[in-house]
């Protein structure tokens, strides 16, 4: 399974119960949505942490990393590589 | 009287290189602060003297500027919540008469139409309650009322030069009035703390132990928040700790106990109509739980009024009415006073709508609400508003919102809805449905949807303890 299945199963799972997968795009917004609140966020950034095995440090913590699947997939890359992500 | 904005300047002026505030890696003193207002200042030229300006309320040096120039002014300010939705921010706005909305950290100001409602004299502060659905409320405070309130502030909690406030709460909140103002009026400093990362308990403890913080207010939730992140720390220098809006657990006040060893607990009640009007001191030998709110503050009036209308002079329970020196005059809009003002013995009261409890030591407890309104984190929410926003969507046939006990979160807004028949309709599509209609803290964070007829009372209302536990039968216990 790719990052963005991973990523999306664990939001549905969590954050929408019921919600068919397929009707969450990789594009839309989980954070106006009403998806993720700030508390939902940290949830999943301590998710993605463990899952990925990826350290997030405190200036990860900028909400636009996080605000969509693709987004998050992103993140997730860069993060694994290394490089700077804000 | 020597007000908030006299204070600011004679600071600024006797102690220029006093530290004003922290934000972010940024430490301003009151000289550059000043600076800061000025430069605010050439934002509002332009703008008729006296007209309403809405003001977005991002978290950040220059918004705090931007107060201060109003106040220079005499310009009234509505502090809106940048977070609401944009049609509700604009229709707020333009109703307050703001015909101009400033981002003073982006430097922009954008204009609309706005209609010319009556603000009274001495008003400069505006403030919006939650409201969660239809428009909020906008309350107008008299600079009269904030000066009277921070004098309190600073000498109860010895908020002066060389001491440290901080800050949690969005710079829309009333609770600013003690966090940010009172502190910038007496010469403290102010330490922001970032909405991006507050709810992180690390970083809370990392301001608290970098800035010396010695005075913290808070929703419950931070201290939960900062108490798991800080099971072995140790934090000296905090004299004074203030929980306000929301009730707290009695673990959450022996974890506060034990992190802030030296701390003198607070328990403060208030509204955004009356600002904090009652307060209550932890006995920490004795931590009486719940936490009462105590005693009303001098010269705060209280009422406890009985389901029938008569006042309750001695031990009793009933609504509690506040009057006082810092009550608001009334809603701007004045339509919307109706049911919640009202006169006894020749004194405007404000009804909060908050169910109490007075016992024979004349100490008040919080015992429920006369209404559907819950607090969740602090933020006031009126739960019947939330179903009727679920209910308006074409494919919902009922719906039923409560707030249930959270370890963490002290409430986790829920809702359970029954969809048409044969729809697909799922939580995704209502989530986005109440993004839509709803400010983002009304938007239920666990949300269902069943096929299934919701469960009824014997009267035929909907049960709505019943309807969640159907639907989730993992939180079952926690449902009380």
């Amino acid at each position: 399974m790719n990052n963005i299945e991973t990523v999306r199963n664990f939001v549905i799972e969590e954050f929408l119960p019921g919600t068919n997968p397929a009707e969450l795009g990789v594009e839309d917004d989980l954070l106006n949505s009403g998806v993720l609140d700030s508390l939902g966020l940290l949830k999943m950034i301590a998710w993605i942490e463990s899952t990925f095995d990826v350290p997030i440090g405190d200036t990860d913590l900028d909400p636009d990393n996080f605000s969509s699947l693709a987004a998050i997939d992103g993140f997730i890359t860069s993060a694994r590589q290394g490089a700077p992500t804000v | 009287m020597t007000g908030l904005l006299e204070r600011f300047l004679s600071t600024a002026d006797r102690l220029a290189a006093l530290p004003a505030l922290h934000w972010n890696g940024c430490d301003l003193t009151y000289s550059e602060l000043r600076t800061e207002m000025e430069r605010q200042m050439l934002l509002l030229e332009g703008i008729p003297a006296g007209a309403p300006v809405c003001i977005a309320a991002h978290k950040n040096p220059s918004t705090l500027g931007l107060v201060f120039a109003c106040l220079e002014l005499e310009r009234p300010f509505l502090l809106l919540a940048p977070t609401l939705a944009a049609a509700t921010f604009e229709q707020v706005s333009a109703r307050s008469g703001c015909a101009h909305i400033i981002d003073a950290g982006a430097g922009t100001v954008r204009t609309q139409r706005a209609d010319f409602p009556k603000i009274p004299d001495d008003v400069r502060f505006m403030l919006a309650t939650s409201g969660s659905t239809g428009l909020p409320k906008v309350v107008p405070i008299r600079q009269g009322a904030v000066d009277r309130f921070i004098e309190w502030a600073a000498n109860v909690f010895d908020i002066r030069p060389a001491r440290t406030v901080l800050n949690l709460a969005p710079l829309n909140f009333d609770l600013c009035f003690l966090d940010v103002w009172t502190t910038l009026a007496y010469g403290g400093r102010v330490v922001l703390a970032d909405p991006d990362q507050a709810a992180k308990g690390s970083y809370l403890l990392d301001l608290v132990h970098r800035f010396d913080v010695h005075v913290i207010q808070g929703v419950p939730m931070f201290f939960t928040l900062m108490a798991a992140a800080g099971e072995e720390g140790r934090f000296h220098a905090v004299d004074h700790i203030m929980f306000t809006g929301d009730a707290i657990t009695e673990l959450t006040v022996y974890a506060t106990m034990r992190l802030f060893p030296n701390s003198r607990l607070h328990n403060i009640y208030g509204c955004t109509e009356t600002n904090d009007s009652f307060m209550y001191e932890v006995d920490r030998t004795a931590v009486a739980y719940p936490l009462p709110i105590g005693a009303p503050l001098p010269g705060v009036n209280a009422v406890v009024m009985s389901d029938d209308g008569a006042v309750v002079d001695g031990a009793g329970t009933g609504e509690l009415l506040i009057a006082g020196p810092y009550l608001t005059p009334g809603y701007l809009d004045p339509s919307r006073n109706t049911g919640r003002f009202t006169e006894i013995r020749g004194t405007t009261y404000f009804r909060s709508g908050d169910l109490v409890q007075r016992d024979e030591a004349r100490t008040i407890r919080l015992i429920g609400r006369s209404d559907f309104q819950v607090k969740v984190r602090g933020v006031a929410i009126n739960t019947a508003e939330v179903e009727t926003v679920l209910g308006d969507h074409p494919l919902v046939r009922a719906a039923a919102v409560v707030a249930l006990p959270d370890p963490l979160t002290g409430r986790t807004l829920t809702a359970v809805v029954q969809r048409q028949r044969g729809s697909s309709l799922s939580s995704f599509a209502l989530k986005k449905h109440c993004a839509q209609n709803l400010p983002k803290s009304a938007i239920p964070t666990l949300l269902y949807v069943t096929d299934e007829q919701l469960p009824l009372t014997s009267t035929g209302k909907i049960n709505r303890r019943q309807a969640i536990e159907d639907c989730t039968p993992n939180v079952e216990r926690r449902v009380s």
